[in-house]
């Protein structure tokens, strides 16, 4: 059974406003770590904050261990929050912020005496109890955050880019900290992010958020090889999905998508997919690492172009090609290849997505 | 740069210069007169330096049968001072105008040699606490006063930093309609000067029998720093992390609990700032005072009146000021240390 639960949920800033968050339908599963993921500005905090209930919501209902939660002030619903900003009162030591939410739970004075430096212990500030936050670093602060956020034993934990102040080293260990927390408490934890390897590497799920809606929900596997909408291929991902735009023609041997640059013949499976589509256009989808270089033509070729400029990226390299209507970039393991030369490019195993060029949904297979 | 170095010098010079004219000699003259004598107070011209000891010279009238006491000016001049043959005369001729606290055997004892030897003269110490015992004698319930301006400035302090703090709570987190106007309307309340609230006031107070109480007292003097207080601290507010208050109410506070533990102690030091003023308001009025209480005066209106009653004995006012302006210069130490914290100590 589903523990956290959004139906329907609305969100609008003012009376006449525009939805900020549009009929948002989500189960999140006990123990699970959901990641947040969008471009600035999608929503991600205002629902995360609707979660916690700092912030009202417009319609809809909010369900946690099947009851709504929607009239309940924010400590009432057993949730904990690690803010962008940490949050940690500069006004208080370390030990008395960690402190604090069991204060205010009326715990006995030695019980907080231990959950504290139990909390204190995992977040690995045992040291740091009696400092004032303003002498501590940027990451130091964020460790007070995190125990703060444990200690209440929450059952819901909020993550609103707690790693985003953070330096690129730090960010990579604090955030397998964070799992190793995540999954010792066995709490139920969304995480709110921009940076798309943070969330490749932290969650169970991903919820690919655009404009107020969700776009896709899904392992981090299938948000990356499967996705549901051109804007997923193209936000997720780097270098990013090459796309091109096919007319879908059929000919004796069957269905062939062509543009001024490419042709692909389409194979039985694909051609049941998109056989409603010919005669118009769609758009095909393409992973960089999934386009294959060999230095022949033959009957699988794709497109044949240049290699306008190779990025060696060590054990890789990324090849940029200017096509007629748009640049391509493949990811080859072909370390000696010259920039300029002619080369041939294949998908490798059909591994293309084609999506509908008005609804800018991914074609699928109709069950019959 | 050398010129500028220069026009910095000139500067620094300026600033010093309108420092000591503007504040040192004034407080200088201010002290020694507190601590002179009913003399050395018409010295002219005055020396702004304390003196500890007042020198007589003292000589035997045989036709009268009078010691002719006269008293050495700041200048070393002679002027006269009192003659007189009885002990208690000298000796109460010595404590009220030259601080010298002496019995009379004592004086006729040490003058007896003037008989034989001819005039003579003899140094005393002064008793530099004449002034202010004296302060304390004159002026009716001036103990009682200085308790009424302690009940006063706390009621004061309580009233506006209460009222004034909600609102610029209010002013700093809140949209609403005519904002701008009430924050405008609020402060034009400051430029009332307070006695022409006082009069108006003064008939509210007496329906409510608050007149001549240091409630009724408060309450003017907290019409114009509630304006200030909100001012002052709606700008802290604003920039207090809403997240800091947000993370309280998550971690298991209520909003009244999130702004006494959270919110006003990152307010402090704005707090601190306008308790001062609340304070120095109180402290130091003496006009609403006087329209305002009959029997209860504060000390700021005693030290006035002590001032009205007694302007040939102007080295009692002094000393009553100095009473009055050393609680304000306590409570400024105090309170300093919350108000820097503005400045840096915390970041909020
Ligand atoms: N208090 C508010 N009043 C009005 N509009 C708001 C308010 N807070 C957010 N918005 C709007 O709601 C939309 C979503 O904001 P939100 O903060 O949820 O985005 P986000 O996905 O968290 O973006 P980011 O990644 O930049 O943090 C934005 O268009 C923003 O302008
Ligand atoms: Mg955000």
């Amino acid at each position: 059974m589903a523990f956290l639960e959004l139906v329907d949920l609305d969100k609008r800033y003012t009376q006449k406003g525009n939805l900020i968050v549009k009929h948002m339908n989500l189960s999140i599963h006990k123990g699970e770590f959901l990641v947040f993921l969008g471009p600035s500005g999608c929503g991600k905090t205002t629902t995360i904050r609707m979660i916690s209930g700092l912030e009202e919501i417009s319609g809809g209902d909010i369900l946690i261990n099947g009851k709504s939660v929607v009239s309940l002030p924010p400590k009432d619903r057993g949730v904990s929050m690690i803010f962008q900003s940490y949050a940690v009162w500069p006004h208080m030591t370390v030990r008395e912020n960690i402190a604090y939410p069991l204060r205010l739970q009326k715990v006995s004075k030695k019980d907080i005496v231990t959950r504290v430096e139990k909390a204190a212990a995992a977040a690995n500030i045992m040291e740091l109890l009696d400092r004032y936050p303003t002498q501590l670093s940027g990451g130091q602060r964020q460790r007070v955050a995190v125990a703060r956020a444990i200690v209440v034993e929450p059952q819901i934990f909020l993550m609103d880019e707690p790693l985003s102040n953070l330096d690129a080293m730090l960010r990579v260990s604090m955030r397998s900290e964070l799992k190793n927390i995540h999954e010792s408490l066995g709490a139920t934890s969304i995480f709110v992010t921009h940076d798309q390897s943070e969330a490749m590497s932290l969650a169970d799920r991903i919820v690919i958020m655009k404009d107020g809606l969700i776009e896709q929900i899904g392992t981090p596997k299938d948000v990356y090889f499967d996705c549901e909408s051109i804007f997923v291929a193209s936000f997720i991902g780097v270098p990013p999905t090459n796309f091109f735009h096919v007319s879908v023609l059929k000919d004796d041997a069957g269905l062939l998508l062509k543009s001024q640059d490419v042709s692909y013949r389409v194979d039985a499976l694909e051609e049941k997919m998109l056989s409603p589509y010919v005669g118009k256009e769609v758009v095909m989808g393409v992973r960089p690492e999934n386009l294959e270089i060999s230095d022949t033509f033959d009957d699988n070729t794709f497109l044949t172009t240049h290699a306008d400029f190779i990025e060696p990226q060590g054990s890789h390299i990324i090849v940029i090609s200017k096509l007629e209507s748009s640049v391509i970039k493949i990811s080859s393991s072909k370390l000696e290849l010259q920039a300029k030369s002619l080369i041939h490019v294949s998908v490798k195993d059909r591994k293309a997505m084609f999506f509908d060029k008005d609804t800018e949904k991914r074609i699928r297979l109709q069950e019959e | 740069m050398n010129k500028l170095n220069g026009i910095q010098k000139t500067l620094i010079a300026l600033v010093l210069a309108t420092v000591v004219i503007a504040v040192i000699v004034p407080l200088m003259f201010f002290f020694t007169n507190a601590f002179s004598n009913g003399r050395e107070v018409y010295d002219y011209p005055k020396t702004p330096i304390l003196s500890f000891t007042v020198k007589v010279q003292v000589s035997y009238n045989e036709d009268t049968g009078m010691y002719i006491v006269k008293y050495y000016d700041r200048n070393g001049e002679l002027q006269n001072a009192v003659n007189t043959s009885f002990g208690e005369i000298l000796s109460g001729y010595f404590e009220q105008y030259l601080s010298v606290y002496r019995t009379p055997e004592e004086l006729l004892e040490q003058f007896e040699i003037t008989k034989t030897e001819g005039p003579q003269e003899f140094t005393y110490g002064k008793n530099m606490w004449h002034n202010f015992k004296t302060f304390f004698l004159i002026t009716s319930k001036a103990e009682e006063a200085l308790v009424n301006s302690i009940i006063v400035v706390i009621f004061t302090i309580i009233i506006s930093l209460t009222l004034g703090s909600m609102a610029g709570y209010a002013f700093a987190r809140f949209r609403f309609k005519g904002k701008d106007q009430i924050n405008v309307f609020m402060l034009i309340v400051r430029m009332f000067p307070m006695v022409g609230i006082s009069i108006p006031l003064a008939v509210i107070l007496i329906r409510f029998n608050l007149f001549d109480t240091m409630i009724g007292l408060a309450i003017l003097y907290s019409l114009p720093n509630i304006a200030l207080t909100s001012w002052i601290t709606s700008s802290i507010f604003v920039g207090i992390n809403r997240e800091l208050e947000e993370a309280s109410l998550v971690f298991g506070a209520n909003g009244f609990q999130t702004f006494i533990k959270i919110t006003l102690p990152l307010a402090l030091p704005a707090l601190a700032a306008s308790s001062m003023y609340a304070f120095l308001t109180a402290w130091n009025d003496t006009i609403s005072a006087l329209i305002l209480t009959n029997d209860h005066p504060t000390l700021a209106l005693a030290v006035y009146q002590a001032i009205g009653d007694n302007t040939t004995n102007l080295q009692y006012a002094a000393a009553g000021s100095i009473i009055l302006i050393i609680p304000a210069l306590i409570f400024t130490f105090v309170i300093r240390k919350y108000v820097n914290q503005m400045w840096g100590g915390v970041s909020v």
